[in-house]
């Protein structure tokens, strides 16, 4: 079995989903909305480009994409996915293989809903304020968004694996955690909530040190998941 | 308040809260760089300004009449002033320019630098 046919076969069944579309308006109407009522007048009378205004738009709209992302990890487990492998398993793909096809697959989609509220704001920028320089926002956006995005989906496929039900119990915390704007230690700032809100009270123009560093726990944590969860199959046929 | 609850109170609830905000609107985006607003809707404009206007009311104004009363010598004096002209022009609107003239202060004087 092409391992490219089978890609492009999971990226369409997820980027045609029902709950992928829906989900991918939802994210584009909340940026447009926080583009037009946020970013337009500045975070805290700043620029519409500073620091603070970008990283509480990107901060804004962790909560759509760990949902986002969550939805599809939880595609995965679904009764008729899981039935499914028995019949995977006797290709002559190795199954760990076509998991990882399946990562790739899931990787892909989220990262294009991603790119679009990111690129929407780079073309607000250009188009209203005449702002380009957007190296310098990358950053910022990539350390909010991506490192929470790789645990979560490390951790889903790990959880995931063993009980589906897992991956909405992290989908009602996330949800918690945003809705209730709970601030979690530098560490382990999945949401983002502490940075922002010392980045607001202006006590540092940049993120702190152990912020930084809980990111690259985060990433760490969620790419050793994946790879265990790639290995670790529990068989649910019988 | 000062009177009321003391000094440090009002510093801290009335007077820093004031400086802030001045800080804030010095430091705005639109002030410093109004020619941002020139691609921007008569809507967006009028949210701007009617946010900055608000800073202007509640935090810059009460900051230029504490400088008036500095000019005028004390709390006192500056309350007398206030007492006649709310008397002369009962029932009537009050303007700014009345202020000027009826505490005999110059808009140079107390505006913030």
């Amino acid at each position: 079995l092409n391992r490219i046919t089978v890609f492009r076969y999971e990226l369409k069944r997820l980027m045609f989903s029902r709950e992928y579309l829906l989900l991918l308006a939802a994210v584009t109407a909340y940026s447009v909305s926080l583009l037009r009522g946020l970013v337009l007048y500045g975070v805290n009378y700043t620029a519409p480009f500073s620091l603070l205004t970008f990283s509480t738009y990107c901060y804004s709209l962790c909560p759509f994409f760990f949902v986002l992302l969550l939805v599809l990890c939880a595609r995965q487990f679904k009764t008729s996915e899981r039935g499914a492998e028995a019949i995977i398993k006797t290709t002559c793909m190795p199954f760990h293989i076509f998991r990882l096809v399946r990562y790739g697959a899931i990787a892909c989609a989220y990262l294009f809903a991603m790119v679009f509220p990111f690129a929407a704001c780079f073309l607000f920028y250009n188009l209203i304020i005449n702002y380009t320089d957007f190296g310098i926002l990358l950053l910022p956006g990539v350390l909010i968004v991506v490192p929470p995005s790789v645990f979560l989906f490390g951790a889903s496929m790990l959880f995931g694996n063993r009980k589906p039900a897992a991956i909405y119990i992290m989908l009602v915390g996330v949800l918690v955690l945003s809705a209730f704007k709970i601030p979690l230690p530098d560490l382990m700032d999945i949401i983002g909530t502490a940075a922002v809100q010392a980045l607001y009270e202006g006590h540092d123009h940049a993120f702190s040190a152990a912020f930084i560093a809980g990111r690259f726990v985060l990433m760490l944590v969620g790419f050793v998941s994946m790879i265990i969860s790639l290995y670790k199959s529990k068989q649910h046929y019988t | 308040m000062k009177e009321y609850f003391g000094e440090e109170y009002a510093r801290k609830h009335f007077t820093d809260v004031w400086s802030e905000g001045w800080n804030t609107y010095k430091n705005a985006f639109y002030i410093q760089r109004p020619e941002y607003m020139v691609k921007l809707s008569d809507n967006d404009i009028s949210n701007i300004t009617g946010s900055l206007q608000s800073i202007r009311l509640y935090n810059i104004m009460p900051l230029m009449m504490l400088n008036g009363e500095k000019v005028l010598g004390g709390t006192q004096a500056f309350q007398q002033k206030l007492s006649e002209l709310y008397l002369s022009r009962i029932g009537q609107p009050v303007t700014y320019d009345h202020f000027l003239t009826a505490t005999g202060l110059d808009r140079e004087v107390i505006e913030l630098e």
